[in-house]
């Protein structure tokens, strides 16, 4: 039996695929986008996240760590250097301030909660995403998962950044119960990837064009562009990005601008991540047409 | 688009802030001292006939559907048979003043209102009679917001006829049935008496209604006289010919038909302090007539639609005057004028005509808070008519609510005694309550509500109330001795129980001071069984009858128990003592117990099923108890799952409870989970709204259940709320309501009211403007979770 840190079971997620879906999200991703949302779900080991609307300033916290690492002003200040993560803080933590960002559940387990809402996918076409962090690097938790939910006649959607070796790609999406894809595409141009990312994309391309070729017959695949202001919203290569998608056909394409809900959760992990401001609303018109006329469908969430 | 002179009517009727006159309260004391001595049926429908005739007739501009309940546009009565000088001549100041449904009252109404009540209504009003009859510790339980008791200040009301058998008779159809049945009484016994009178009164009202109508019909001749517009005067000698036939005769077109209905349905508010009467199945009644009219030419669609519209906005005018509490618990001047749409024939086959999705139109158009519509879902129901109501939910409208008929189907043949044809054509008696169709069936849906959570209190202090040191509830044991929650839960459930006895002995008493007092004739003789029987509703008469009992905070209850359980019995955190001190305190000082509470025990809404099945045990164990229970009239008593706005005035009374709540704030609303404690999403709460056990509640559940505007949009969005209907429904859900609407919209209504006049939520089985409630009552809505994805 695998198992996994899991980050978040989101039930009614209506945004992740088709219908009204349930989203797993994993913990630990390759990637270390610059633009994040989920950037607790970067690493992928346990940690602790402070939410300060939580907080009511007990200090009980700071009384349980036995590494002294919360002093309290006037909320926990955590000396993530000391931090081991034992989790005794998350542990007397009654308002839950603190908790763990994960916790280590079986597919199995997953599943149970998964197949609680099986009524709702039959009557919107909805069923199970998992996300996360990457799925890629969780492939045998997935594939367990997709399984034992495809037994209950439930069907899945994987949202991935395509970055992992093509081969696991290739078996997940051959895997019988999967309809979908999200598959994002960061930026075309490698420069601006590598820079952004920490990666160049063009794994991500190749597995694009495999998984496309090969799959796109049986499954649905819907690529996604997250798109931020002066980084890759340049629109010569939003040009060429199209070009190269329609060459492809997917299913279709969603522009999703930028939003700074990472910034936040990065701070309440004792990490650091730049602010970025979303293209305006008349460029991403731009954007949608430039797509459509390339004949692919695009959408902006 | 509406039409100039909808939007003109419609625009009138939200500029005016709505009125109290005199009267009808002049002419009804006039009346009273003119036929005093008369048997009590009679006396009554002299009275409403004398008002009647009297009565100041108006016609709006541009109104097609004619006939005011007063002598103002948006006017209301006092009616002090049913209601004490003892509140209204004090409350006569507040009245323009006050924090929520507000009425403007002129100087001269004013005074002349003032000196009618003091010289000859003090002391006389069932309320009054209410205060000698009841004992002393229910008086107090309702003064002290522990519990409500129905009938206390007003009538029985919820009346539906069939208004397609109505139609079909006539008037003329009814003073015929009463006659027939007359001339065959023995005349030998008491009984046949009163049969005889009832039938004579019946008759008195009925005459009167037509007289009514027919005077009407002169008021739009005269006007059409001095008219000078073409078109306005050939429309006013139209109402003069359609007045002068209905509700005498059965219609000869829809225009009649809605005429006739509205006759029928404003002279309840006449007659007396009505509430609740709504129009049963509307498109099964009137869609014949309109289906005629359509393939005769006779009418357009478009003219159709208006002729509608003009009814749907009358639907708005009839007002109840309420006291500061209930206006508070019935928050927004709701009168649950619900039209009622869809559903399946006696053979099962999909009912809904043209008039169905017309009614929709209409009401999609107009986006006001009367009249409710309710759409019926079975499974032959056209994907186009559930997708259409639910764009309108989509869009924000609120409305329509939908039921399911499988779970009313089932509730009409198991709980109320209906036949499975009966069962089919069930409509709904008051806000959600399923009862069979037909026209035979009184819900007196009201006898009152058992605030759970103030049960808990008592249960947790030996049924002292910790507000006023005084021993009001029975002694179930020194809560600190209690070692498991079932203790608890069983102390709570006896204290439960007391109150819910002390509801059926005080409403039995108060059934019989109506039916020996207060009969009311016109809304008992259009209710089948009553003209047969020769007795009002009041007396028993309808052929099926219930009366509701209903309950607030019962999530607040399973959560507290919950928490009890884990935080006392199990994790041993706290003791029970330091649990109840640190309630008496409302969490002074122990904030980190109070987050300890509300974080960790698992919570009702969250599809949790240990909640959930806890829940369910003790709602079935209260509701078989009560729905044991007979009335004075020999009808059962009919649980349901819904608060109105009664959980806010309970809350208040309420200390802190062990799911975290503070003392004083709102308990949960109707059958969802508390405000915000659902935080697994939409999916999660349904299934536990669910799990309730629905189908073992006569009376339904009412759901709420808000989206916010972002998850849910466009094509998408209403598959999604079509889904999770469909599935609550499969799951057993009886009815659901939905508000899609953000809580910045909500919070810059609150801050610039003017902007956002139009803005209508549901409340609770109505709906209200928004900015018509005061803010606790606002608050408690922005406070219902809505549902979003991530």
């Amino acid at each position: 039996m695998t198992r996994a840190l899991v980050g978040n079971i989101q039930r009614y997620s209506p945004e992740d695929g088709p219908g009204i879906r349930t989203t797993v999200f994993l913990k630990g991703c390759p990637l270390a986008c610059r633009w994040c949302h989920n950037p607790e779900l970067i690493s992928p080991r346990q940690e602790v996240i402070f939410s300060p609307g939580k907080c009511i300033s007990c200090g009980y916290c700071a009384q349980a760590c036995p590494e002294n690492a919360i002093t309290m002003d006037p909320g926990p200040v955590i000396a993530r250097e000391k931090c081991t993560v034992c989790l005794q803080c998350a542990e007397v933590c009654y308002a839950k301030a603190l908790t763990p960002v994960a916790a280590m559940m079986s597919a199995r387990e997953v599943a149970g909660t998964v197949i609680r809402d099986k009524s709702f996918y039959e009557n919107t076409g909805g069923g199970l995403t998992i996300s996360g962090g990457e799925v890629l690097t969780h492939a045998d938790f997935a594939e367990e998962l997709i399984g034992l939910c495809y037994e209950e006649h439930i069907t899945s959607c994987l949202d991935t950044s395509g970055y992992g070796p093509g081969a696991v790609l290739d078996r997940l999406a051959a895997l019988p119960g999967v309809t979908d894809i999200l598959y994002d595409i960061k930026a075309l141009d490698d420069d601006v990837h590598r820079e952004y990312t920490g990666v160049s994309n063009r794994l991500i391309l190749e597995n694009l064009d495999m998984l496309t070729k090969k799959h796109g017959g049986r499954v649905k695949i819907h690529v996604r562009l997250p798109l931020i202001k002066g980084v890759n919203d340049d629109p010569a290569l939003l040009e060429r990005t199209a070009q190269a998608l329609a060459a492809l056909s997917p299913a279709d394409a969603t522009l999703i601008p930028y939003h700074n809900l990472g910034v936040g959760k990065a701070r309440n992990i004792g990490a650091a991540m730049p602010s970025f401001e979303p293209p305006s609303g008349e460029a991403l018109q731009r954007i949608q047409n430039l797509f459509r006329q390339s004949g692919v469908a695009c959408f902006i969430l | 688009m509406a039409t100039p002179r909808i939007l003109s009517i419609k625009k009138r009727f939200l500029d005016t802030v709505p009125s109290i006159t005199a009267e009808r309260l002049l002419l009804a004391t006039e009346a009273h001292r003119k036929f005093a001595g008369e048997p009590a049926p009679v006396f009554r429908a002299k009275v409403a006939a004398y008002v009647m005739d009297h009565m100041t007739q108006l016609i709006g501009e541009d109104e097609l559907i004619v006939g005011m309940p007063t002598n103002a546009f948006r006017g209301a009565n006092l009616v002090p048979e049913y209601t004490s000088t003892k509140w209204l001549l004090p409350e006569l100041d507040r009245f323009p003043v006050r924090d929520r449904d507000r009425y403007h009252i002129t100087p001269e109404n004013r005074k002349l209102i003032q000196d009618c009540l003091e010289n000859e209504w003090a002391g006389r009003a069932v309320e009054d009679v209410a205060d000698e009859i009841l004992p002393a510790a229910t008086r107090s339980a309702v003064s002290n917001d522990v519990i409500t008791l129905g009938l206390r200040t007003g009538c029985s009301g919820e009346t539906v006829p069939d208004y397609g058998i109505l139609m079909g008779k006539g008037l003329s159809g009814l003073i015929a049935e009463c006659r027939a049945l007359n001339d065959d009484e023995p005349r030998d016994s008491k009984a046949s008496q009163e049969r005889i009178d009832f039938r004579e009164a019946c008759i008195i009202s009925c005459e009167a209604l037509i007289r009514f109508a027919n005077r009407y019909a002169d008021t739009a001749r005269a006007a059409a006289q001095s008219e000078q517009d073409e078109t306005r005067r050939a429309e006013l000698l139209e109402i003069a010919n359609v007045c002068s036939r209905v509700p005498e005769q059965t219609p000869a077109g829809f225009h009649e038909a809605l005429q006739f209905v509205w006759f029928i349905h404003l002279a309840f508010h006449i007659e007396a302090p009505a509430t609740a009467c709504s129009f049963g199945r509307f498109d099964q009644a009137l869609g014949p007539y309109l289906r005629t009219d359509l393939a005769a030419g006779t009418l357009t669609r478009d003219s159709a639609l208006e002729l509608l519209q003009c009814f749907f906005i009358k639907t708005g005018e009839p007002l109840e005057v309420r006291d500061s509490w209930y206006s508070e618990s019935f928050a927004g001047y709701p009168m649950w004028a619900l039209v009622m749409v869809g559903g399946q024939d006696g053979e099962g086959r999909d009912a809904s005509n043209e008039l169905t999705y017309l009614c929709l139109d209409a009401s999609s158009e107009l986006r006001m808070s009367e009249p409710v519509l309710a759409v019926r879902i079975h499974k032959g129901t056209p994907e186009e008519l559930f997708r259409k109501g639910v764009e309108m939910v989509r869009e924000g409208q609120a409305n329509p609510g939908f039921f399911n008929d499988d779970v009313a189907l089932d509730i009409v043949m198991k709980r109320k005694g209906g036949s499975e044809a009966e069962a089919r054509n069930w409509v709904i008696v008051g806000c959600t309550q399923p009862q069979p169709g037909g026209g035979a069936a009184d819900g007196s849906p009201d006898a009152g509500y058992v605030n759970t959570a103030k049960m808990l209190e008592l249960a947790l202090h030996n049924g002292v109330d910790p507000r006023t040191g005084e021993q009001i509830g029975p002694r179930t044991g020194d809560p600190t001795a209690f070692t498991s929650m079932d203790e608890v839960r069983e102390a709570a459930e006896k204290q439960i129980m007391y109150f819910y006895e002390m509801i059926r002995a005080g409403y039995n008493r108060m059934q019989i001071c109506h039916m020996t007092r207060l009969p009311v004739i016109l809304a008992s003789a259009v209710i089948g069984g009553c003209i047969e029987s020769g007795k009002s509703v009041q007396e028993g008469g309808a052929r099926y009858q219930t009366a509701g009992m209903f309950i607030t905070g019962p999530a607040n209850l399973v959560d507290s128990l919950l928490a009890i359980e884990d935080i006392v019995f199990r994790d041993k955190t706290v003791t029970m003592a330091e649990l109840i001190e640190a309630l008496d305190r409302n969490f002074e000082g122990d904030e980190r117990l109070r987050q300890l509470l509300l974080t960790k025990p698992p919570k009702f809404g969250n599809d949790d099923p240990r909640a959930d099945g806890l829940a369910k045990d003790i709602l079935s164990r209260i509701s078989n108890e009560v729905q044991s229970w007979r009335d004075a009239r020999g009808g059962l008593y009919s649980f349901t799952m819904m608060s109105q706005t009664v959980n806010v005035s309970h809350g208040k009374v309420v200390g802190a409870t062990p799911d975290g709540r503070r003392a004083g704030e709102p308990l949960n609303d109707n059958s969802s989970p508390m405000m915000g404690r659902d935080t697994a999403g939409p999916t999660a709460t349904v299934r536990s709204v669910a799990s309730w056990g629905q189908r073992n509640f006569g009376d339904g559940a009412l759901f709420n259940l808000r989206f916010d505007p972002r998850g849910v949009r466009g094509e998408k969005g209403s598959a999604i709320i079509e889904g999770v209907i469909k599935t609550y429904f499969e799951y057993g859900g009886q009815h659901i309501q939905i508000n899609v609407v953000d809580d910045a919209t909500l919070r810059a209504a609150q801050r610039k009211p003017e902007d956002y006049r139009d803005l209508v939520v549901r409340v609770a089985g109505y709906m209200a403007y928004f900015t018509e409630l005061d803010k606790e009552v606002q608050d408690a809505i922005i406070y219902r979770t809505p549902h979003l994805a991530s």
